[in-house]
């Protein structure tokens, strides 16, 4: 399909809008919709999924007229580095604790550069930046984060 | 003259040794939140409410009005620095003020944001001191069908914010526009697209959405090519506006101030929609149009004075009518309904000393913020010159703490996750977050009054043309789009002549 | 070893050690808007409370869908006492008005004690025809649903308060819902929208600056702020009695103790004078110390939602 198509980015960005206009519609579909002058909760979001996912069959049809660059390199894996670091913070948070919650975040997330080895630099920035956050929001602005979760404190 | 003895007295409050002192305080403070993503002036103001029972009323204002204004100058600081916009009114200002920082010329759009909101906000305080009462009225004169028109207008603006395919902008618009629609139906009470998750009954919170398009999504962009991207960022090249800059910025400033002191005062996301439409307007009147989204000094001077002004004149409706335009507003209210304070009409006239106080104080808080803000640049250019792959750990470290901190819900942050994965998507994609933010913030608030409207007008949709004000806006709406569009029919007109 | 890198051990070591002394805050969750009516007194009510505990005390607005968003947050909060809720007579009507609610007010909830209660006020945009009571009466018959009546959202005080007065009038207007108070008495003020039923904390300043005009107020007696102005139950409306009633609540299963606690807590932070001054600016009247506590407190909401449930009924008006 992508083969065929001149303008693959177009051709995705259609696949989406298309996708998410007729979830936006098939979820909505039990508002009711009201009436032009008296609008129920479903007349916005039925009306906007219909016109989303007309935007996308434009996209897609142009896709196949027009050219267009290449998507171009995907960072596969800084894409699931730092989304996935992101959500592990989220998981740790209560169990682990703040500190270790963000020292796997940020060792996580930079782990998915090329330049990421240890340096003594480095690690001092990464205690301070820890130490950082500990004063300044936790015990400064009382953000209720444990500091060192159930995992250590039983 | 009866308004120099009111300035003469608001001086005198303002400038009193401890008035000085919490003033600072607040704007450094302000400053402070704005620059950490996440934590913004509502939830920083309220934590803070049970500590100014203590002080003298006109004090805790003074204090709470410097955080407020103080955050619109840190929120573009990370704007420009690292395109992660703080505030909602800082994500135009991520627009150019990011590619300016990545062709070394961040100190250049930081000074230039210091000193256009300096100019905006000393302009609005002049304002807040002549003509509150009529700037009021004139709020009042907005109802359902004018908010809904001036929505509209705001999204036709934003079409012009785009810089690459109109559909996509549309498209991108009106995702944003759903997006905003998840959560509780306000007319009806109906729960939309929230699946049972009460976590998304009150809806998405804006900064879970920017911290995910612009800041996880950058990062990741960024990882692409790392080692062609460390040569990409230009060594700085100067801290200070050079003589063209200046020469440059002075138009737009005077136009953002204009705009956003006006769109300031109307409840309801004034001082954002200002930014918005400031960026537009210098867009659409500037001789060179395509260098806008690529470091264009003008895109950075005029939404930091509209944002700046607005933030100003938001003030205007609560301190001569007890009317919040925001939810910093709201809380100022409630800061003054704790002081014994009762916010309305009689404000003006019944407590002179703290009304001419606040607006003296404005005053001088703008000029402390630029007193911190411009040494300042030194510190924040040399932080951003920390090589890119111990910097980015660290931004992802305060947008994960910032989201949690919203809620402390760690849903939030996988919420910001996934809004990463979008904004990546969407990156790849060609296809621009800021449409969308901007759809995403004005859709619910564009279906509220439309509903409104027809609900007062018993469902009859001509009260939007037959009302003065509403007709103008949908007039200059209509006139804005016909200005986009057609470039675009003759440009493809164009291109089926010459298959 | 760099100076910077010891530094930041030390550092790193200071914040490791454990917890703050004074514990987590007391977080009262408001659900509504900031700056509104029940906002204001539980802003009021925070600081004395935090005095009379000894902790800090945390206002929190969780606002949306007539304040059930920030019931449902609080009924399924963890119930360790850090956790309040302080609504008003909308709690009890919740149960009546959506259908698809995910807590229950009663079952879900340990109550602590009443706070206040408001009185509201009948009041009118500037340019309204109609002065007094029966004037109002021919307008409304005159006019139906022509009239529209603003509100902050189904469940609201104003909402019910506006329910009560097109029952007792048998009259319907269009009724326009809100964000809140603010905004609707805004556009009240502005013309926009002919009437509001709302608590004297919000109406009173505009009141007395002459930007609104008022009918009746909704006590039994009338009010020393506004002597001039009739009760409705007087002016042509008998037996039109609406308090707006407010409540402090916890999750159901707090520990005894911790509700002992709130409630001694409760009840001196009522007593203070500095409270009784805020609450007087806006003609809120704090709980008597007899409904101060936690049987007074569910005894009321049972009344209530008994109260309410045969009004709904009557008017078969419900949320989708």
């Amino acid at each position: 399909m992508t083969a065929l198509s001149r303008n693959p980015k177009d051709l995705f960005a259609g696949a989406i809008y298309i996708a998410v206009g007729l979830a936006a519609v098939w979820f909505g579909r039990d508002y009711s919709l009201g009436t032009g002058s008296r609008m129920g909760p479903g007349y916005f979001p039925t009306v906007l999924g219909g016109l989303l996912a007309l935007f996308g069959v434009a996209a897609v049809v142009r896709s196949f007229l027009q050219d267009g660059a290449p998507v171009g390199t995907v960072a596969w894996k800084g894409l699931a580095l730092v989304v996935g670091a992101t959500v592990l913070f989220g998981l740790l948070l209560e169990p682990a604790g703040l500190l270790p919650a963000l020292l796997e975040l940020i060792l996580a997330s930079a782990s998915a550069s090329r330049m990421f080895r240890f340096e003594l630099r480095a690690a001092a920035g990464l205690a301070a930046l820890l130490a950082f956050c500990a004063l300044v929001f936790v015990k400064g602005l009382g953000v209720p984060m444990p500091l060192l979760g159930s995992w250590f404190t039983g | 003259m009866d308004m120099l003895a009111n300035l003469a007295l608001g001086f005198q409050t303002a400038l009193s040794a401890w008035n000085l002192v919490y003033c600072l305080v607040g704007v450094f403070l302000g400053t402070a939140i704005g620059v950490l993503p996440g934590l913004g002036p509502v939830a920083t103001i309220a934590m803070l409410l049970p500590i100014t029972v203590g002080l003298p009323p006109a004090s805790s204002l003074i204090m709470l009005a410097g955080i407020y204004y103080g955050a619109q100058y840190g929120g573009s600081t990370t704007a420009i620095l690292v395109n992660l916009p703080g505030e909602s009114s800082s994500v135009v200002t991520a627009l150019d003020g990011y590619q300016m920082a990545r062709q070394g010329k961040a100190g250049r759009a930081l000074a230039t944001a210091a000193i256009g909101s300096f100019f905006a906000g000393t302009v609005a305080t002049v304002l807040l001191a002549l003509f509150s009462p009529p700037l009021a009225d004139l709020a009042l004169k907005f109802g359902p069908a004018e908010y809904f028109s001036l929505m509209v207008l705001g999204l036709v603006a934003s079409i012009v914010l785009a810089q690459g395919s109109l559909l996509h902008a549309l498209a991108m618009i009106v995702l944003g526009l759903l997006l905003g629609l998840i959560g509780t139906d306000v007319n009806s009470g109906t729960a939309r697209y929230t699946f049972d998750l009460p976590q998304l009954a009150d809806g998405i919170g804006f900064v879970i959405v920017a911290m995910g398009v612009f800041g996880l999504a950058e990062i990741i962009g960024n990882l692409e090519h790392e080692a062609t991207r460390t040569a990409m960022v230009k060594s700085v090249t100067g801290l200070w506006p050079t003589r063209e800059d200046f020469r440059r910025i002075v138009a737009p400033v005077l136009r953002g101030t204009a705009l956003g002191s006006l769109l300031g005062i109307l409840p309801g996301g004034g001082a954002m929609l200002a930014s918005f439409a400031a960026y537009s307007m210098e867009k659409k009147v500037s001789r060179n149009p395509r260098e806008f989204g690529k470091g264009a000094i003008e895109g950075v001077a005029a939404p930091e004075a509209a944002n700046n002004a607005g933030a100003q004149t938001s003030f205007i409706p609560m301190l001569t009518l007890g009317i919040p335009s925001n939810p910093v507003m709201a809380l100022m209210i409630g800061a003054m309904i704790i002081q014994g304070i009762q916010p309305g009409p009689s404000v003006m006239t019944d407590q002179p000393a703290l009304f001419w106080g606040i607006v003296a104080s404005m005053w001088v808080g703008n000029l402390f913020l630029l007193v911190l803000n411009l040494p300042l640049i030194g510190l924040w250019v040399r932080m951003i010159a920390v090589p890119y792959h111990l910097l980015y750990p660290a931004i992802l470290v305060f947008c994960a703490i910032g989201v949690f901190s919203l809620n402390n819900a760690t849903f939030d942050v996988f919420l910001m996750a996934g809004f990463g994965v979008l904004g990546y998507v969407f990156r790849k994609l060609d296809c621009e977050p800021a449409p969308m933010l901007l759809g995403f913030i004005l859709g619910p608030m564009m279906e509220e009054n439309l509903r409104r409207a027809l609900l007062i007008s018993k469902g009859d949709p001509t009260v939007l043309a037959t009302r003065p004000i509403s007709a103008v806006m949908l007039v200059i709406a209509a006139a804005l789009l016909v200005t986009v569009l057609a470039p675009a029919v003759r440009r493809k007109r164009e291109a089926a002549f010459q298959e | 070893m760099s100076l910077r890198t010891l530094a930041a051990l030390v550092l790193l070591l200071l914040a490791a050690t454990p917890a703050r002394a004074d514990g987590p805050p007391l977080t009262i969750v408001v659900p509504f808007a900031a700056g509104g009516p029940t906002d204001a007194l539980a802003r009021a009510l925070a600081a004395p409370l935090a005095e009379a505990l000894g902790r800090k005390v945390v206002v929190r607005n969780v606002d949306g869908a007539g304040g059930t968003i920030g019931a449902e947050r609080v009924a399924k909060a963890k119930p360790d006492g850090n956790t309040l809720l302080l609504s008003n007579i909308g709690h009890a009507t919740s149960v009546w008005l959506y259908t698809t609610l995910r807590y229950h007010p009663v079952e879900d909830f340990a109550p602590i004690g009443m706070v206040a209660e408001v009185p509201m006020t009948l009041v009118g945009k500037p340019g309204l025809t109609a002065r007094t009571v029966d004037e109002f009466k021919a307008l409304a018959r005159a006019e139906g649903n022509r009239l529209s009546i603003a509100h902050a959202g189904v469940g609201s005080a104003s909402y019910l308060c506006g329910l009560l007065l097109m029952d007792a009038m048998r009259a319907e207007f269009t009724s326009v819902p809100y964000r809140g108070t603010r905004p609707a008495v805004t556009d009240v003020m502005n013309g926009h929208v002919d009437l509001l039923c709302d608590q004297t904390t919000h109406t009173l300043p505009f009141l007395k600056a002459g930007r609104l005009t008022v009918l009746g107020v909704s006590a039994r007696a009338r009010l020393p702020e506004l002597p001039a102005v009739p009760t409705l139950d007087e002016a042509g409306l008998p037996g039109f009695d609406l308090m707006v009633w407010h409540g402090l609540y916890a999750p159901k299963g707090t520990p005894p103790e911790a509700v002992a606690a709130l409630v001694a807590g409760l009840r001196q932070a009522l007593a203070s004078p500095r409270l009784a001054e805020a609450f007087a600016g806006w003609g809120a009247r704090p709980a008597d110390l007899r409904d101060a506590r936690p049987e007074a407190l569910g005894a009321r909401l049972a009344d209530e939602v008994r109260r309410w449930g045969a009004i709904f009924q009557k008017a078969t008006v419900y949320v989708e």
